[in-house]
């Protein structure tokens, strides 16, 4: 009984070590009588002391946000993931998307860094603990993204140019939308999704894909699903999928889902495949919540309702 | 014998213990110099003289006139380190586990993650990670519950396995191995649901330095010197142990508590190790062998050779991780300790064509 | 002096008892042997004299005190332990292993002074291993590392000895060589208890024995008390031969395994032998299963020894006698009723000429003639004469087809050979 008691104490003992030398040295941010206090859309609250010259995005989407918003001279180093708009692949490289290379960051000097919801975690208190500014940028609506272009714009000091964008792209989601308004259930196609094919994946109703296809007049059949679960052939089958979309362009082995989609010989008899309605989509466009969101819906809509998308051109 | 042949035999003994004590100390010395050279390798281009000149301006006792960019120090002294010390003190800290474990279980193929210790340790990180929380939210750190996992399930596999007043090492490492593929299961199960994070928690899995911060170095560091104390103070023990634990128990070891405390130590840092590096293979189990390929079976000197041969071992493969690709992506340090550790000890096992364990 | 002392002590492995209620003692200057089958708990004894194994009653003590109660280290200095099937680590040379029983006095910091070197090196010395100490045990044999333990016991400077089956893996002269040690360190003051199978080796040199029978002591006190025919046959179910009149000791000889029910239980058969030449027929036919009987022979004749062992029927005169009417009687008696009569190698002399005249009245004869009687006759040539006339009704072998032909004599019809 005396070894369990001392055991235990020691274990406390080496917990509340750690735990109180960890404490010890969090840092704490000083308060300046600066100009702007942001609070980003993971809800951390930044202080920023000037308008930013010296930009770094570690995120794709918020590459194109920056981009979008006339940013392009003051952006000074991107992921090696970004790939749009062209002038991106110009811009010096951080690193990977969930790995970026902070030495890179810290010798660019930048003012701010926006980041996303993955660099939560490790990257974000890193960079932090570098005293760098990190804006987090982690929309997960479209609404979201109108208000995360709207940070964008406020911290770098364009204000005008991001309401403007803003209104560019819902005036054009309107145009669709309205279209679809009316459309009765029976109207609206099952759409089934692929982000992967094996493991058979698919989107979730809260996902980017999954509002892209209810926006755009579709019934995502894994819409009560939650991020992008994986799912049996045989539920697949059961939902009767009418229009099979498949994201394509990551990488290597890009067009897999979608061959997948055209050859699988138990997908024959779905009416997708009976009416040839198997397409592709780029994942660059279902993937990121950025300005380029209305295109991802535009080629939804001309996937899932042609006819009515002509109407649109 | 007479008395010239016991002089002989002392004098074998005093420069047997003089050799390695040397070499003990060239290795420090050869430790703190890999830490200078990996300070000024990376991917910002930095020169030599800036980095030694930064360093040299930290000491408290040198005046240089420091000319240097506020970036430059940032990078050197916050970020590269911090991160070197940290793969210093992790390497230390595998290499030593493993090699007590090797003595505890009287195995060559123990080693540090053999009990289920890592796989707790990440669970706990992949909760972490799971976890909503914000910011730097000391509790919700990762490594925090990552240690958190590795203590929890330690203190679990001591209940499991004891049998009485005594720790059977069979028991122990059967209970250990369940228990681990347990912990494994469950995290398998959570990487499932892991949507975008996936990414980034398989390669803190897979073990990595990149988050390195000057706070965990903090942390590990005394962590790591108060388990070495018992586990160099024992070392003359464990070399009896090695025996088989009535011959030690014959000849005076208390085994059981001596076990006992081993296990403790040894564990202990591998969870320490493990929550704030990940599972970084090859280490724990290579670098005693290697060691004992060098300078012999004798615990009072392979495990304080062991703990610096596997910082410097450590440190020159994350160097590696974080240069050899250039900027576009980090290879994970666990390769590279596997790429480079395995044909090096194929090479030390055919020199040396003797009794290796 | 210093006692290591068992009382009334019961031993076992969860829930199975393997010692009873097993009480002994050794002290320091004696070497204490403990004999037994296998099973018979000479292992388990030991263990409980270092305090490996807790007994569940009765208890183990030190000079009075409950060696439980004291502490490993304190007991690791006074009682060395050589296990019988040690398992060294391979990589360690000798000279480390020799050196780690040196650490019941170091402890954990201290290095191996110049007199724990001396110690060490006196023990290398006396286990005749100084040729090794750099070898790496992994590359010694079986015997060598016995010796390696030994002298790692010897290094604790213990006060008792306790030694499992040292001998197991040894040469016989290695053997001896481990044993004699044993002696002198006792001499020297040390107590020594030691479990062997062999048994001449425990008979000469131990000072006191312990046979153990399925757990329990059987019998206690003196190789010449305890080495008897009937203990060894009642514990061990061997017949053996003790020569118990040697300077060095009872010397234990087996034979095979006692058969009890044999076919030829029935069959009498006499022999006619003396000055050992009797010894393998009495042996080979006694396993066999025969009744036999023996005569004439002397008192001091190695046959008499031979038959008293194996419990033959023996007709015995004086020491260099002659033989006198009444034994001559007695032999022609045994010789007429026995179912066959053998005559051995045996050489003739005035003394025993008698012998081969009790042969003529046998009603089946078997003369084993390994070496020609004339060779053998230091009576004139009258043994001869009477040996050639016994020929005529005799089968004559030699001493490997004893058990054959003896089986076609007996089928035989007898015949009374009237020759005197």
């Amino acid at each position: 009984m005396r070894s369990i008691r001392e055991l235990v104490l020691a274990m406390t003992m080496i917990i509340g070590i750690a735990l109180s030398a960890a404490a010890c040295s969090t840092e704490t941010v000083t308060t300046n009588n600066g100009s702007m206090q942001i609070t980003d859309q993971l809800g951390r609250m930044v202080m920023l002391d000037k308008v930013p010259e010296k930009i770094i995005s570690i995120a794709p989407a918020n590459t194109e946000i920056l981009f979008a918003l006339g940013l392009s001279d003051k952006i000074v180093g991107v992921t090696s993931y970004c790939n749009y708009p062209a002038e991106a692949l110009e811009k010096e490289q951080v690193g990977g998307f969930s790995t970026p290379d902070i030495e890179k960051i810290i010798a660019l000097e930048p003012d701010v860094v926006f980041a996303a919801p993955i660099h939560e975690a490790q990257v974000i208190p890193q960079l932090e603990g570098l005293r760098i500014k990190v804006i987090a940028l982690a929309p997960k609506t479209i609404e979201e993204t109108y208000d995360a272009i709207e940070l964008a714009g406020k911290v770098a000091g364009v204000q005008d140019t991001a309401i403007s964008l803003i209104e560019g792209m819902r005036s054009r989601i309107n145009a669709v939308t309205s279209l679809v308004a009316n459309l009765s259930d029976e109207e609206r196609p099952n759409v089934f999704y692929i982000v992967w094919h094996d493991p058979l994946m698919t989107a979730g109703g809260d996902t980017l894909p999954g509002q892209l296809i209810e926006l755009a007049g579709g019934k995502n059949i894994f819409a009560e699903s939650s991020g992008y679960p994986t799912v049996s052939l045989e539920t697949l089958l059961d939902r009767e999928p009418d229009i099979i979309i498949a994201g394509t362009g990551m990488g290597s082995g890009a067009n897999a889902p979608l061959e997948w989609a055209q050859s699988e010989s138990r997908l024959q008899g779905t009416e997708a495949l009976k009416e040839g309605k198997v397409f592709s989509i780029n994942t660059d466009l279902t993937g990121r919540f950025g300005p380029r969101i209305v295109d991802a819906l535009y080629e939804m809509f001309r996937l899932i309702h042609p006819e009515l998308a002509a109407q649109l051109e | 014998m007479e008395t010239s042949q016991v002089n002989k035999l002392a004098t074998g003994l005093v420069a047997y213990r003089r050799r390695r004590y040397f070499s003990l100390v060239g290795l420090l010395a050869l430790l703190v110099i890999v830490i200078g050279i990996a300070c000024s390798i990376g991917t910002a281009d930095i020169s030599f003289a800036d980095v030694w000149r930064v360093l040299l301006s930290k000491l408290p006792w040198v005046n240089i006139d420091n000319g240097i960019s506020g970036t430059v120090s940032t990078i050197v002294i916050d970020y590269r380190l911090p991160r070197i010390l940290l793969a210093g003190l992790v390497g230390a800290a595998l290499s030593t586990a493993g090699a007590t474990y090797q003595g505890l279980f009287r195995n060559p193929l123990a080693d540090p993650y053999l009990l289920g210790v890592a796989q707790g340790a990440g669970l706990g990180a992949v909760i972490g990670f799971m976890l909503p929380f914000s910011g730097s939210a000391v509790i919700g750190s990762i490594p925090m519950m990552a240690l958190c996992g590795g203590l929890i399930s330690t203190v679990t596999l001591y209940f499991l396995a004891r049998i009485g007043k005594t720790l059977p090492m069979t028991t122990l490492i059967l209970a250990g191995v369940a228990l681990g593929a347990f912990l494994f299961a469950i995290t398998s199960f959570l990487l499932t649901r892991a949507g975008d994070k996936l990414h980034g928690i398989l390669f803190w899995l897979m073990g990595s330095f990149t988050n390195s911060e000057w706070k965990e170095v903090y942390v590990l560091l005394p962590y790591l010197i108060i388990a070495l104390i018992p586990i160099y103070l024992y070392s003359r023990p464990l070399n009896l142990i090695q025996m088989d634990e009535e011959q030690a128990k014959q000849l005076g070891v208390n085994v059981e508590k001596v076990k006992l405390i081993l296990l403790l130590a040894a564990t202990l840092i591998t969870a320490a190790a493990v929550s704030f590096a990940g599972c970084i293979g090859f280490v724990g189990i290579i670098i005693p062998h290697a060691v004992r390929l060098i300078w012999g079976p004798d615990y009072r000197f392979l495990l304080p050779l062991s703990t610096i041969v596997g910082a410097i071992f450590l440190i020159l493969t994350d160097t590696l991780a974080r240069t050899a690709s250039g900027t576009a992506q980090e290879i994970p340090v666990g390769v590279i300790t596997a790429l480079i550790g395995a044909p090096f000890f194929i090479y030390l096992l055919r020199q040396k064509k003797r009794v290796l364990f | 002096m210093s006692c290591l002392k068992l009382s009334n002590v019961n031993l076992g492995y969860h829930k199975h008892t393997v010692v009873k209620g097993v009480s002994l003692e050794v002290c320091t200057g004696e070497v204490v042997g403990l004999i037994g089958p296998n099973g018979s708990g000479k292992s388990t004894l030991l263990k409980a004299m270092c305090s490996l194994l807790q007994p569940s009653s009765g208890n183990v003590t030190l000079d009075g005190i409950e060696i439980a109660k004291i502490s490993r280290e304190t007991l690791a200095c006074k009682i060395g332990v050589v296990p019988q099937l040690p398992s060294l680590p391979d990589s360690f040379t000798v000279l480390d292993t020799v050196l780690m029983g040196r650490y019941p006095h170091l402890g954990l910091m201290r290095y191996e002074s110049k007199k724990d070197i001396a110690i060490v090196c006196e023990a290398i010395r006396r286990t005749g291993i100084e040729h090794l100490t750099d070898r790496r045990v992994g590359e010694t044999s079986g015997g060598e590392r016995q010796r390696v333990v030994i002298a790692r016991a010897l290094a604790q400077e213990p006060r008792f000895l306790l030694l499992d089956e040292p001998t197991t893996h040894l040469d016989i002269q290695h053997q001896l060589e481990v044993m004699e040690l044993v002696t002198s360190l006792a001499g020297s003051g040390l107590g020594i208890a030691i479990a062997l199978h062999d048994f001449s080796l425990a008979s000469r040199f131990c000072h006191r024995l312990v046979m153990l029978k399925d757990g329990s002591v059987f019998k206690e006190g003196t190789p010449k008390e305890v080495m008897t025919t009937e203990n060894i046959k009642h514990v061990f179910g061997v017949t053996a031969m003790i020569y118990s009149d040697l300077a060095s000791g009872p010397l234990v000889i087996n034979t095979a395994i006692s058969r009890t029910d044999s076919d030829n239980s029935h069959q009498r058969i006499h022999i006619i032998g003396g000055g050992g030449s009797a010894a393998g027929i009495m042996h080979h036919l006694h396993n066999e299963g025969y009744r036999l009987t023996i005569g004439v022979l002397n008192q001091g004749d190695t046959d008499l020894s031979t038959a008293r062992a194996l419990g033959i029927e023996a007709v015995v005169i004086y020491p260099f006698a002659a033989i006198d009417d009444a034994a001559h009687q007695r032999n022609l008696e045994l010789a007429a009723q026995a179912d066959c009569c053998i005559v051995s190698n045996v050489a003739f002399g005035w003394g025993n000429l008698r012998n081969l005249e009790a042969a003529s009245v046998a009603q089946r004869l078997m003369l084993v003639e390994d070496v020609p009687i004339s060779e053998r006759d230091f009576t004139d040539n009258q043994a001869t004469e009477i040996y050639n006339a016994l020929r005529n009704n005799a089968q004559c072998i030699q001493s490997a087809d004893i058990s054959a032909c003896l089986k076609n004599i007996l089928h035989q019809e007898g015949v009374r050979n009237e020759q005197s």
